[in-house]
C-alpha cells in the first residue's frame, strides 16, 4: 500500500540526510525526526517491510547484542534493517528506515531504549523481545528504576504475540515470566563470589516486600536468588552457561540447552559479554540457526563504535570502552583488573543530557584496579574531569597517579605516549564517538 | 577521639551514590587521626541509637522508603530526642522527606512521615524537579556556597531555618527559593552529588559539631589536602553558576 504522506516523509528524511552529509554531520536522529513530523505513523512502514522483527531492550549491552545479532544472522542474509549505531530512541529508529534501500527485509533488528519501547511498539509489533537487564542508569531521566521496569512491563502486556527472551539472572527481568507470552529464559549458572557492593545489589523481591536470598552470585543483582516471603525465585533457564573460562583476550564458554552441550571460544572478555553472547545464541536458536553457524560467526566478530574497540599505536593497544553507568564501569574495571599487562587508564566523564546530567552514578561504582602496580596513570578528563578524579581519590588511588585535564584531546595525546602495553580509554556516551574518531585520526596520521 | 557514624538502612536507602557521604565523613575523620566506627542500622540489626555521634539517612525508591517507614516507627522517638539534644544528623532527599510529617508515594498520594520534625513534603501535580543546584548556605561556612544535584517529585514546605537560599536550581518547592532545613544540628537537604565529598566544608561542619557534643570545646579541625575537592567545587560553580 502506497501512502502518500509516508512517501513524502521518507523523501524529506532522505533529503535532510543529504544536507547533513554536505555539512559533514552524521546526525542519526534528525532525518527520522523530520519524517515523523510529517507522518507520525511513519514507523508502520517497518513492520510492513520486515518479515521478522527482533527488539533488544534493557539497560546494558543493547548495542553490543544488536551488533552481534546482526553479525551472526548476517551470515544467512544481507536483508537486515537495523539501527547498528546505537540510535535507539524513536527518531533514531525512524532514521534507520529513512536510510533503508531495499524493498523487503528478512529481519528488522533494533535496539530500543527502555523508555522508548512503549512508543515504538505502538507502530512496530516485534516477534521477539530480548530483555537483558535493568540497572540504575540515568535516573534523572527516568525517575526511578521501579517506574522504568513497570513501564516496560505494562508495554509488553500489550504485546501478547511477542516471544520474550529473558535474562532470568536479573530478578527485575524474571518478573516478566509472569506474563502470558511465550517465554525463553537464559542465565549463567556461575558463582563468581565477587565482593557484593550493597548499592549495586537489589535485595528486595520485585513482587512482594520479601528479601531475596542469593545462593550464588554473578555480579550486581544477578545470581540464583529466592524470595524468603513469596517464593519468587530464579527459574531454571532454557539456555544456560554452565562454565566460563576467562582468558587474556578471549572466553571459553559452555552453553547447555535441551540435551545439548556446546563449548566454544570467542575473542572478547568481560562477564557481561557472556550475557550478550548467551542472549544472541538464544535468539538465533529461535530463528533456526545451527550451532555451527552461530559459533563460527561469533568467533570472527569484532567490536566497533567504541564498544571494546581496539586500535594500535606505536606497538601498544588502545582500547576504547563505553562506560555509562555504575555496573558497566565496575565490570569494565574488573576486566581491566584481570589484565596483567602494564597499562594506563583514561576516564572521560561528560554530563550532557544523553550521559545523564547527574554524575553521582560514579559513586556507585568501584574504580580502582587490582594489580595497582601495573597501572601507570589514571587520566581524568571530560566536562566533569575533576569529579571522576575525586572519586579516584576516594577509591584510594595514589594521588600521584591521577592526572586531571578537561580537554580530552590533550589528555589522549599524553596518555597514548605512556610507556605501557595497553591504554584503556573509558568515555561516557556523548564522549565515545568523538574520542574514538580522535584516536583513529591520531593512529592513522602516525 | 572517636566517632560513631550511624548509617540508617543502607540496604534500602542507597540511591544516587549517597553512600559517598558516609565514606566522606569517615575519611575526613581518619585523616585527622579521629577513630571512626561506621555502624549500619538495618532491618536485621538494631544497634543502640544513643551511641551514634553522626547519623546519615539517604533516599531510596518509593517502595524502599515505605519499608523503612514501617520498620523505623518504633525508633522514631529515640531519634527525635537525640535531635533535640543536638546530635549531628544529615538526611538527604527521601530520608529528608521521611523525617517530616508527610511525603508521597509513586502515585502521588500523600502518606504519613515519621513526624520527627514539623515540615511536610507533598504532591503538587507539578513536574519532578531535576537539575544542578547551587545554594548560599545559612550556616557559617567558608566558602558559603553548597553545590549538588536535586531530583525530587514532592515539594517540601517548612518554617525552619533553610539550609540555604537557592542561587541556581529550585530547592524545597516552587515558591520560596529555599533549600533544605537546619534544626539544631539536624540538616535535611535535597542535595545529591553526593553532597559531602563535593562540599567538604559541610562534612567538616558535621564532624566538628559531633566532636563538640562528645568532647566539649573543640576549637576547629585540622585542614586537609582538598586540592581535588576544591577543583571539583570550583568547576561546578564555573559550569553552572550564574
Amino acid at each position: 500500500m502506497v501512502n502518500v504522506r509516508s512517501m513524502i516523509a521518507l523523501y524529506a528524511g532522505k533529503f535532510s540526510k543529504q544536507v547533513l552529509k554536505l555539512i559533514n554531520s552524521s546526525g542519526t536522529a534528525l532525518p527520522g525526526k523530520l519524517a515523523l513530523r510529517i507522518d507520525n505513523n511513519f514507523l508502520d512502514n517497518i513492520e510492513e517491510k520486515c518479515d521478522t522483527v527482533i527488539m533488544v531492550t534493557g539497560t546494558n549491552g543493547k548495542t553490543t547484542t544488536n551488533n552481534l545479532l546482526n553479525h551472526v544472522i548476517g551470515t544467512r542474509t544481507d536483508k537486515i534493517l537495523s539501527n547498528l549505531k546505537g540510535a535507539n530512541m524513536i527518531q533514531g529508529i525512524a532514521t534507520t528506515y529513512v536510510n533503508n534501500t531495499k524493498d523487503h527485509y528478512d529481519y528488522g533488528i533494533f535496539e530500543v531504549d527502555e523508555g522508548t519501547l512503549r512508543s515504538v511498539t505502538r507502530y512496530v509489533k516485534p516477534d521477539y523481545i530480548l530483555v537483558s537487564n535493568f540497572f540504575r542508569d540515568q535516573l534523572d531521566r527516568f525517575g526511578e528504576i521501579d517506574n522504568l521496569v513497570e513501564d516496560v512491563y505494562t508495554t509488553i502486556e500489550k504485546l501478547p504475540e511477542s516471544t520474550l527472551i529473558l535474562n532470568v539472572d536479573d530478578p527485575l527481568v524474571n518478573k516478566f515470566t509472569q506474563l502470558p507470552n511465550k517465554i525463553i529464559k537464559f542465565g549463567l549458572d556461575l558463582d563468581l563470589d565477587e565482593v557484593q557492593n550493597s548499592s549495586l545489589s537489589m535485595k528486595n523481591c520485585p513482587l512482594c516486600e520479601g528479601k531475596l536470598q542469593y545462593s550464588s552470585h554473578v555480579y550486581g543483582h544477578f545470581g540464583n536468588y529466592e524470595c524468603d516471603k513469596c517464593g519468587f525465585k530464579r527459574p531454571n533457564p532454557d539456555f544456560v552457561v554452565s562454565n566460563l573460562e576467562e582468558k587474556a583476550s578471549s572466553q571459553m564458554i559452555t552453553i547447555d540447552y535441551g540435551d545439548e552441550e556446546l563449548v566454544f571460544e570467542y575473542p572478547y572478555t568481560g562477564i557481561y559479554n557472556a550475557y550478550n553472547v548467551l542472549g544472541v545464541f538464544t535468539v538465533c536458536k529461535q530463528l533456526g540457526l545451527s550451532d555451527d553457524e552461530i559459533v563460527s560467526a561469533m568467533g570472527d566478530f569484532s567490536f566497533h563504535l567504541g564498544r571494546m574497540e581496539e586500535m594500535e599505536y606505536k606497538g601498544k593497544i588502545i582500547k576504547v570502552i563505553l562506560t555509562k553507568n555504575p555496573i558497566g564501569l565496575t565490570q569494565v574495571i574488573n576486566m581491566i583488573s584481570n589484565d596483567e599487562r602494564s597499562k594506563t587508564v583514561v576516564h572521560i566523564l561528560n554530563d550532557n543530557p544523553a550521559d545523564g546530567e547527574d554524575i553521582s552514578w560514579i559513586w556507585d561504582a568501584y574504580t580502582i584496579c587490582e594489580r595497582e602496580e601495573t597501572v601507570l596513570h589514571y587520566y581524568c578528563s571530560g566536562i566533569r574531569a575533576e569529579d571522576i578524579a575525586l572519586k579516584k581519590k576516594y577509591d584510594n588511588v595514589p594521588l600521584d597517579k591521577i592526572k586531571i585535564n578537561d580537554n580530552f584531546k590533550e589528555i589522549i595525546d599524553t596518555a597514548i605516549e605512556d610507556d605501557v602495553e595497553i591504554v584503556y580509554v573509558l568515555p561516557t556516551y556523548t564522549a565515545v564517538f568523538e574520542t574514538r574518531d580522535y584516536i583513529e585520526n591520531v593512529v592513522k596520521s602516525n | 577521639m572517636e566517632l560513631n557514624i550511624y548509617h540508617l538502612y543502607p540496604e534500602h536507602l542507597n540511591l544516587y551514590g549517597d553512600l559517598g557521604n558516609v565514606n566522606c565523613l569517615k575519611r575526613r575523620c581518619l585523616e585527622r587521626g579521629i577513630e571512626v566506627n561506621v555502624v549500619n542500622f538495618t532491618d536485621d540489626e538494631k544497634p543502640d541509637l544513643n551511641d551514634g555521634d553522626i547519623f546519615f539517612i539517604g533516599g531510596g525508591s518509593d517502595r524502599a522508603q515505605q519499608l523503612v517507614y514501617k520498620d523505623f516507627l518504633q525508633y522514631k522517638d529515640v531519634l527525635k530526642e537525640l535531635i533535640e539534644e543536638g546530635r549531628a544528623v544529615l538526611a538527604v532527599c527521601g530520608g529528608y522527606q521521611l523525617l517530616g510529617t508527610s511525603f508521597i508515594d509513586k502515585q502521588g498520594n500523600n502518606i504519613p512521615g515519621l513526624s520527627i520534625l514539623d515540615y511536610e513534603s507533598k504532591y503538587t501535580g507539578d513536574k519532578r524537579i531535576i537539575g544542578n543546584i547551587i545554594i548560599e548556605t545559612t550556616l557559617n561556612l567558608e566558602p558559603n556556597k553548597l553545590v549538588g544535584f536535586e531530583n525530587h517529585g514532592a515539594r517540601t514546605y517548612s518554617k525552619y531555618q533553610p539550609l540555604g537560599n537557592v542561587l541556581v536550581g529550585r530547592g524545597n518547592n516552587d515558591d520560596d527559593m529555599k533549600e533544605g532545613i537546619v534544626y539544631k544540628n539536624y540538616i535535611g537537604t535535597y542535595l545529591h552529588g553526593p553532597v559531602l565529598p563535593k562540599n567538604p566544608h559541610l562534612a567538616d561542619h558535621l564532624i566538628l559539631q559531633a566532636l563538640r557534643n562528645k568532647y566539649g570545646d573543640v576549637e576547629s579541625l585540622e585542614p586537609l589536602d582538598d586540592e581535588i575537592e576544591n577543583k571539583a567545587y570550583e568547576k561546578f560553580i564555573k559550569l553552572y553558576g550564574k
